[in-house]
């Protein structure tokens, strides 16, 4: 086929994704006067980040002043069941502070303790309250003040336009491939160096907290061009999802209402978690906790819905309505009045521990190609800890940021290769002109079912060994008859979910192929059919390999001052 | 239930209805049933949307004549829901084709280009927050706050920049160069934040002729905001303080 026409757009630094992670480093860079490009697949704004709700981890000892980086450190490493790489965990509690600070620096207004200071709250597995937060909105006010800090930059915005392909030309990051979803025209960003953001990927599992566009655009794009992933198979799932109604499925539930002292309750009225982890009760970590309220409701202890009970009816008025004010507001939009009456909830996909393995500058394995936030593995390792997540977009946005720009200083503009660009092309034109095949919304309809059956909170061999078998197949026999009933360019969803599909059906692969490969149980991955003699401690690296196929190998864990028990 | 759903190429011209026949249960909010539509029906059907639940703003649209997030509407609830918004050409025509009682009516917001079907060209909205320079400037030290000076601003907070309260006002409906109510809550934000410094720049911006001058205080904003902003009253008080009336800001 011929070449299919496209612009090119050249800049120094480009990021692609333009949430939390993508905006800070984005700004990062454009400080060190370069032209910097950032590109979005929603309008400047909208991105999961600002569903976070929560907080950000940052151990100021505004409230606990015994709180310091070691405790911060340990409480990570623990929480992420010892596989988190210890390296990238110091640079997390290391920066947060600093990190924490510019937001302030640039707007962002955090809930104040009586003395001005940033206030602070516990989360689960947290020996201090350590947790900022902006009421229940703290991803929302972070994000609001980096489209703001963003605007005011020189960055250059393309948003509603679609990443597709890293291109890489000998061995360095060279670009992407784009569409832009506004107009339908294709695009290829060429750049001196490359910062993937592109978040995670809930929405390959039927019940997820993650924004409809969270579908591993970028662990798809990054293994397709030949970079390492890690820890693919840990997949947080968050306890305390909404059950109904059944549009409502899966929103998340904050952390902040357990927090807070919100208490779970089974059918019978029991405060469950006292047979679980009676020391911690409901602020065990979130794979505990989840596994939990799966085992009430199994055994048949839960409530109508499939789900359990989240109260809290003993607390104080003037906390429910101040500290959890888009709870209230969101179980309103669902009839329930939480002041009241008890939240339902159940577990919900929530977020990647693993992805793409990044080094301490933020760089992936590819030369020039940098990564921040979700879309990385390795600073939380088996389970991420509350809070953390977006101090990781602004530790690691940043560091990303500062790394691209001074590679970009450092190298000039890589060549690409016109028949790679033409071949993404051709392929994303042929879902358009295909006569006959399937429809993504029936290709996603099977693809995140099997994911919630077979590898979700309870794993063991035989689901897994199916999940992969069925999704080498539907690689081989679907996706590549993905079709759009209406060939129109322009803003057309249906071919946007088809270009999405490829995407999901790659990272369902790698979290697929990686937890049947761990036989034990560990972290966030939790096998009822455990093999004992496996210890887990070892990280899992995916990668492409030169036939194509992929290729999973176990590696060592990087440790730096906590060795596992 | 009948959902009409305004269709539309954009720049190419007319607008025209579709009708879809759609099973509705309890719960079901309209981004639902829009994506049952795209799912069953027709796959190019284009809106926006992205947190589905009332967090990003993304999915603000005109419907049964009143500008709201689709997330956060409930189908069962239309028919009762009334905002007593002033009228303007937008939500008082109505298609021939369409009347309550027939079903759910959706159509892109006002006030701004549509590119296609239920998706506008934001860029103006957003404009208006460059041209104002509704943004902090880097101070050296971080800054502290107490919880009231907090306090004063908490409502402007809770802004998700959905662009309702520009769909929905009159004035933004005539003058295509007035600023919108969104960008005038962020600047009396700004104005009202005890750790801004150079505060007076976002009262003037606040006070150029295209800002809260032009404001008639109509409330249209302070009715249909999804959120509590109430930009309305941020407005008066933008207006108090051009005419050097003191006010609770500070």
């Amino acid at each position: 086929m011929s070449q299919l026409p496209y612009k090119t757009i050249l800049c120094d630094v480009l990021v692609v994704g333009a949430g939390g992670a993508g905006c800070r480093a984005a700004i990062e860079a454009a400080k060190h006067n370069l032209d910097v490009v950032i590109i979005s697949k929603e309008l400047l704004g909208k991105a999961h980040t600002s569903m976070a709700e929560g907080g950000y981890n940052v151990s100021l000892g505004n409230v606990d002043p015994l709180d310091d980086v070691e405790t911060h450190f340990k409480d990570t490493v623990v929480g992420g069941a010892y596989l988190n790489n210890q390296e990238l965990v110091e640079i997390l509690v290391t920066d947060a502070a600093e990190r924490i600070f510019d937001l302030e620096e640039v707007g962002a207004v955090f809930d104040r303790t009586p003395e001005g200071k940033i206030a602070q709250r516990p989360f689960g597995k947290q020996s201090w309250r350590r947790t900022a937060y902006a009421s229940d909105r703290t991803g929302s006010e972070i994000m609001v003040t980096l489209t703001e800090a963003i605007r005011k930059s020189s960055v250059r915005v393309f948003d509603e336009v679609f990443a597709t392909k890293i291109l890489v030309h000998d061995g360095r990051a060279a670009g992407v491939c784009a569409v832009d979803l506004k107009y339908g025209d294709y695009l290829v960003f060429r750049a001196k160096a490359v910062v993937m953001a592109t978040g995670g990927a809930g929405r390959i599992f039927k019940v997820t907290s993650n924004a409809q566009l969270d579908v591993g655009d970028g662990y798809a794009m990054a293994y397709e061009a030949g970079a390492a992933l890690i820890d693919m198979e840990m997949i947080q799932f968050h306890p305390t999802g909404m059950v109904r109604p059944e549009s409502a499925r899966g929103r998340l539930v904050t952390e902040a209402v357990r927090g807070e002292g919100g208490i779970l309750l089974n059918n019978r009225g029991e405060r469950f978690m006292a047979r679980y982890y009676p020391q911690v009760m409901e602020l065990a970590g979130r794979d505990q906790v989840a596994r939990s309220i799966m085992t009430e409701v199994l055994e048949g202890r839960g409530s109508p819905d499939g789900g359990v009970y989240l109260s809290i009816a003993h607390l104080p008025r003037s906390v429910i309505e101040f500290r959890l004010e888009s709870m209230i507001e969101q179980f309103a939009d669902a009839g329930v009045d939480i002041r009241n009456e008890p939240m339902q909830v159940s577990p919900t996909a929530h977020h990647f521990m693993g992805g793409i393995l990044i080094d301490t500058d933020a760089q992936s394995t590819i030369p020039g190609l940098f990564a921040a936030g979700e879309c990385t593995g390795g600073v939380h390792g088996g389970n991420r800890l509350g809070g953390n997540a977006l101090a990781d977009t602004q530790v690691f946005g940043a560091l990303a940021g500062k790394n691209a720009a001074e590679f970009a200083k450092e190298h000039g503009l890589p060549p690409v290769d016109r028949d790679e660009i033409r071949d993404e092309f051709v392929r994303l034109e042929a879902m358009l002109l295909r006569e006959s095949g399937i429809s993504p919304a029936d290709a996603r309809e099977e693809l995140t079912t099997l994911m919630w059956n077979d590898v979700q909170i309870f794993r063991n061999e035989e689901g897994l060994s199916r999940a992969v078998k069925e999704l080498r197949r539907i690689e081989k026999e679907v996706v590549p008859n993905i079709k759009v009933d209406i060939q129109v360019k322009r803003f057309n969803p249906g071919w946007h979910q088809a270009i999405e599909f490829g995407h999901m059906v790659i990272t369902a692969r790698m979290v697929a192929e990686a937890a049947l490969m761990r036989k034990g149980s560990r972290g966030a991955h939790f096998r009822t059919d455990a093999d004992p003699n496996d210890d887990g401690l070892y990280n899992i690296v995916i990668r492409k390999g030169d036939d194509g196929e992929m290729v999973l190998e176990k590696r060592d864990l990087v440790i730096t001052k906590i060795p596992p028990p | 239930m009948r959902f009409l759903i305004a269709r539309s190429h954009g720049r190419a011209g007319e607008t025209h209805y579709d009708t879809f026949e759609v099973e509705v249960k309890k719960g079901d909010t309209v981004l639902d049933v829009l994506f049952r539509i795209q799912d069953e029906h027709d796959p190019s059907l284009a809106f926006r949307y992205s947190c589905r639940g009332a967090v990003c703003g993304s999915c603000a649209m005109l419907i049964n004549k009143q500008p709201q997030l689709a997330c956060r509407t409930q189908v069962m609830g239309l028919g009762e829901k009334d905002m007593h918004l002033r009228p303007f050409p937008a939500i008082e025509t109505v298609p021939p084709e369409w009347s309550p009682a027939q079903g759910v009516l959706v159509e892109p917001l006002p006030n701004l280009p549509v590119l296609k079907d239920l998706v506008v060209d934001m860029r103006p909205f957003f404009r208006a927050l460059r041209d104002m320079e509704l943004w902090a400037a880097p101070a050296q030290e971080p800054r502290t706050q107490g919880p009231e000076g907090r306090a004063r601003i908490q409502r402007y907070l809770d802004c998700i920049m959905c662009a309702i309260c520009y769909g929905s006002c009159p004035v933004n409906a005539e003058h295509s160069d007035y600023v919108g109510p969104a960008a005038l809550a962020k600047a009396l934000r700004f104005y009202a934040d005890s750790r801004v410094t150079d505060r007076q720049r976002f009262l003037d911006a606040a006070l150029a002729p295209n800002a809260a001058p032009m404001c008639e205080l109509i409330m249209n904003c302070v009715r249909a905001c999804p959120k509590g902003v109430a930009p309305g009253g941020a407005i008066r008080q933008l207006k108090a303080l051009g005419h050097g009336h003191a006010t609770d800001t500070q």
